[in-house]
């Protein structure tokens, strides 16, 4: 089961807009509950790194992405809606279950 | 986005602005309104709307927020002065000034408010409004200052600070008051303090306790370490007192641990200039949180201290004064003057030393006569080498200027005056200051004082005014003194001879039987007469009699040898004390010489010589009175008695005047024999014990004295040593021997050698060897006739020079004999080297030697010592056959003793002994 791997995010923000600092207060809640204690999330702001948020081909903010486990994944937007996220993330049928 | 457009009008843009919205709210819709930002694939991006709002309020919200939260009042200006925000601290609290008002709010033009502002505080409300314009105007990108403009009289203080709202371009200002009365009244306290401080004579420090430095210092301070503040405030507290840290530390925290100021303290400090001064330390700490502050208040009580001590010196200067005064008026002679001066004024004036000298005119020098405090080896340098003659060495010297100059010298401060002679060892006895006072008596400088002080300027103004008197009184003593010695010179002394009078005479006297009881001794005291003396006068006249009595006096103080002991004590009676009499004979040797060469001695009176008999009475102490009084008035009548009688001296007790005259008599009657022929040798023969033949003669004094026959030795010879007529008839002796000698080889008798003894005087006497080669004479074969005999003892006295003496009487070929062999211990090692030819045991060791073994054996040892060292021996005494068997046992080489005959006179001796060569009595006894 995938519950035990580390998990790596990125998520891409534009610093000060409020969708960006609830993506990241959600982001940090989710871990909290699903992942505690094996996830890293590295906060890229695109108005000091813009090269970096075209080299990932990043196009909007606020935007996660999922590095590891295998499958990457990419959502965009706040993070708010816990399933789909959780979903998307691999991580809904151990919540399910 | 339009970096590339071109110009566009106004509908264009209205059009493009639209297409956007469009596209935003196209955007948001698609993302559910949960993206705030987009770029499209070159990576040009743009923020949406609502993120565009949001970044906006957030950014509103924050800077409302810090200007909020700041504790000062503060209002932004747009371009032309419009307040267009102020903060919350401004909205409640403005008030305090004219320019801060929450009156004043967003719209209102701040300039106009400033340059508008009435009155008392117009001006620097205008500076405020001009600086805000240079602000505004990017003419400065900062303005500030302080202002109170407080109508209030809270006496409120802001700081007002100008900055602009954007960097580069004018677009307002953020204007910021910020209330600092607090700290403006901090500073206020501390400068007020500071200028009190500084206005403050004493000089003070803070010293911060944890850092050791200084935290501030006063202009005294600065004064008084001559640094400017800067300066000092940089330097710290240990270097300025140029004491260890560590020591300043741990007094400065005794000081806080206990809680209360110091007591002041007063200390001596040298300025730069050398000179002393006083200062009293004051220190206290201080708390401040959690910091100690030291506070050290140093006040210059130079001039009070001075004042202090002027007045301790001169109260001092006024003790000595009246003591001195007191003393002057009862003290009555110059020492007591001087030695109580030097006393009072060590004691009383606290002076570490005095000296007082007097002038000597004759020999230019300084005498000095009295000190207190002076060693003897600075005495003795002032008085042989120190003069008052200007260049001469030692001329010139503080005291030799104060004679000279008839004023008092001064030296203050030996600390830097260095040049003051014995200036090493004064400042090591504590001196530092001297001066020296002449003494005047009338116009002539007679002496001077030196007095040395322990203290640094001593000899002020006043002190010297009040000394100069001191000296003046001192000098009038003197003076005074003089006076009344003269007056006391009447009372004690006899004006024509200058010899005591009858009462010092007493006194004198008084004196001298206090030391003779004290001592055991006897005292004579004899009072003088002059016969005639009164005819004289009043023949010759009343001068000539003075200058008699002055001849007298004069006469008898050479005979005398001391003028103390003498006395004129009436017209015509002087009196001698004689303090040690050792035995009655010296009662009589002063009267003889006395008597003696008083009555030859030609006194000149009117170009005639005169010659003056005296009459003696003489006392003596014990027996004749144990007081002065009484003495003199039994030696009266003593003098009385012998007036009247015939005689020329009288005792008080008949007795002694009968012992001092017989020995008189006989001394007078000694020396008359010799004149008259009255000593004769009588001979002693000398036997071989071998043959029983004479072998030699020893000559024997005897006197003959027509009135009473032969005396016997022991009566006349230790008077002859006495009187020293021994050398006198010694030198007859030793001739009339070598004349006798002579004779009986002429005159065809037997011719034995002749022994003849020699007295200690005599051989003392250096002329000695030369006096018995006289007596030899031109005679070839005279040595060898004549012995010399010397008591052991006497040659023991001083053997080398007794060694010495032998020899040359050896050399002369003169045989030495030691008489009384075994009685003066002599030593072995000086018998073998004493240059003599015989040993004569002493009669004693001949009597012993019959009996018993112990006798017989020391002569024998004698005997057998003498022959080793090749000395012949000669038995004295021997009186019996025993004894002279004895000797013959013992090898004894001669005897001399009754039993072969007595010493006898000469012509008795040559019938005897001499005729016919053989010796009749020697025949018949072997």
């Amino acid at each position: 089961m995938t519950g035990r791997s580390k998990f790596a995010f990125r998520l891409f923000v534009a610093s000060g807009t409020i969708n960006s600092a609830e993506a990241i207060a959600n982001l940090n809640a989710l871990c909290r509950k699903h992942l505690a204690g094996r996830h890293e999330i590295e906060v890229v702001d695109v108005f000091r790194e813009p090269q970096r948020a075209l080299a990932e081909q990043i196009h909007m903010t606020p935007t996660l992405l999922k590095l590891a486990p295998f499958p990457a994944a990419r959502i965009v937007g706040t993070l708010s809606q816990t399933r789909r996220v959780l979903e998307t993330l691999g991580l809904a049928a151990a919540d399910s279950a | 986005m339009t970096r590339d457009s071109p110009p566009v009008d106004a509908n264009d843009i209205s059009g493009v602005l639209k297409a956007l919205r469009e596209a935003d709210l196209r955007l948001e819709e698609l993302t559910a309104g949960e993206v705030d930002w987009v770029s499209d694939r070159q990576g040009r991006s743009y923020l949406l709307q609502h993120a565009q709002d949001q970044l906006r309020d957030a950014d509103a919200a924050k800077q409302a927020a810090i200007l909020n939260a700041l504790p000062a009042h503060i209002i932004l200006l747009d371009a032309q002065g419009l307040i267009v925000s102020v903060n919350e601290t401004w909205q409640q609290l403005a008030g305090g000034s004219v320019l801060l008002d929450s009156a004043y709010g967003i719209g209102v033009n701040y300039l106009e408010i400033c340059e508008s502002v009435p009155h008392a505080y117009s001006a620097d409300a205008r500076r405020i409004a001009a600086g805000i314009r240079r602000v505004l105007a990017a003419q400065t990108k900062h303005f500030s200052t302080e202002y109170t403009c407080d109508p209030s009289n809270d006496g409120r203080w802001y700081l007002l600070t100008v900055t602009p709202l954007a960097e580069n371009r004018p677009s307002g200002v953020i204007v910021m008051h910020v209330d600092i009365t607090e700290q403006k009244h901090g500073e206020e306290a501390i400068q007020r303090f500071a200028a009190a401080m500084d206005a403050s004579a004493d000089a003070i420090y803070l010293v911060d306790r944890s850092s050791m430095r200084f935290v501030h210092v006063n202009e005294a301070a600065c004064r008084a370490q001559t640094q400017t503040r800067a300066c000092l405030l940089a330097l710290t507290p240990a270097q300025v007192l140029a004491a260890p840290d560590e020591d300043l530390k741990r007094s400065y925290d005794a000081l806080i641990a206990s809680g209360a100021a110091a007591k002041p303290v007063e200390v001596v400090r040298r300025r730069e200039d050398g000179s002393k001064m006083w200062v009293e330390l004051r220190r206290h700490a201080q708390r401040s949180g959690d910091r100690w502050t030291i506070v050290s208040l140093v006040r210059d009580i130079t001039e009070r201290k001075e004042a202090e001590i002027r007045i301790v010196h001169l109260s001092r200067v006024h003790a000595m004064l009246s003591g001195i005064n007191t003393l002057i008026v009862r003290v009555r002679t110059r020492d007591e003057l001087f030695s109580e001066s030097c006393r009072i004024a060590t004691e009383e004036g606290g002076f570490r030393m005095i000296w007082i000298g007097m002038v000597d005119r004759n020999s230019m020098k300084i005498i000095p006569v009295a000190s207190v405090g002076a060693d003897p080896e600075f005495l003795s340098f002032v008085r042989e080498r120190f003069s008052l003659q200007e260049g001469a060495a030692y001329g010139n010297t503080m005291a030799a200027r104060a004679i000279r100059e008839m004023k008092a010298m001064v030296a203050n401060d030996l600390e830097t005056n260095v040049e003051v002679l014995f200036h090493k060892r004064h400042f090591d006895a504590g001196i530092r200051s001297m001066a020296m006072f002449p003494l005047l008596v009338g116009n002539d400088v007679v002496g001077v004082v030196g007095l040395y002080a322990g203290e640094s300027e001593f000899f002020h103004d006043g002190e010297v005014k009040l000394l100069t008197d001191l000296t003046r009184d001192i000098a009038f003593a003197i003076d005074h003194i003089e006076k009344q010695e003269k007056l006391d010179y009447f009372a004690y002394y006899d004006v024509l001879t200058g010899l005591a009078n009858r009462n010092l005479f007493l006194e004198r006297t008084a004196q001298y039987i206090r030391s003779a009881a004290s001592g055991g001794r006897k005292l004579a005291l004899y009072l003088i007469d002059l016969e005639r003396f009164k005819n004289l006068n009043d023949s010759l006249g009343r001068p000539a009699g003075d200058a008699l009595l002055r001849q007298v006096a004069e006469w008898l103080t050479l005979n005398v040898g001391d003028v103390n002991l003498l006395a004129r004590v009436g017209a015509d009676h002087f009196a001698v004390v004689l303090p040690d009499i050792k035995r009655d004979i010296d009662v009589a040797r002063l009267l003889e010489k006395t008597m003696q060469s008083f009555l030859g001695h030609p006194f000149r009176l009117n170009d005639a010589v005169f010659r003056i008999s005296a009459k003696v009475g003489v006392a003596l102490f014990p027996e004749d009175g144990a007081d002065a009084d009484t003495l003199f008035k039994n030696a009266e009548s003593a003098l009385k008695k012998a007036k009247s009688s015939g005689a020329r001296f009288l005792c008080y007790a008949e007795k002694m005047t009968a012992s001092v005259a017989g020995r008189l008599n006989l001394e007078n009657r000694l020396r008359l024999a010799l004149e008259r022929n009255e000593f004769v040798l009588h001979y002693q023969p000398k036997v071989s014990l071998a043959s029983g033949e004479p072998t030699g003669a020893e000559a024997l004094l005897r006197w003959n004295d027509p009135g009473t026959g032969l005396v016997p030795p022991r009566r006349f010879i230790p008077l002859l040593e006495e009187t020293g007529l021994i050398h006198d008839v010694g030198r007859w002796a030793l001739k009339s021997a070598i004349d006798d000698y002579a004779r009986w080889r002429r005159i065809g008798l037997r011719a034995l050698r002749i022994a003849v003894n020699v007295s200690p005087l005599q051989l003392r006497n250096r002329g000695f060897v030369a006096e018995v080669k006289q007596a030899l004479g031109t005679d070839a074969q005279a040595a060898a006739g004549l012995e010399l005999e010397l008591t052991e003892s006497l040659i023991m006295e001083d053997v080398r020079f007794s060694i010495a003496s032998l020899r040359a009487i050896r050399a002369l070929g003169v045989s030495v004999a030691v008489d009384d062999f075994g009685t003066g211990f002599s030593s072995l090692s000086y018998l073998a080297r004493l240059p003599v030819n015989t040993l004569k045991i002493d009669r004693s060791f001949v009597i012993d030697m019959a009996e018993g073994p112990q006798g017989l054996a020391l002569v024998a040892t004698i005997i057998n010592l003498a022959h080793s060292l090749k000395l012949s021996v000669v038995a004295e005494g021997v009186e019996t056959e025993e004894q002279s068997r004895l000797l013959r046992l013992l090898d004894c080489d001669e005897m001399q003793g009754y039993l072969f005959g007595k010493p006898v006179p000469r012509d008795e001796f040559e019938a005897k002994y001499l005729a016919g060569g053989a010796p009749p009595g020697a025949g018949g006894r072997t």
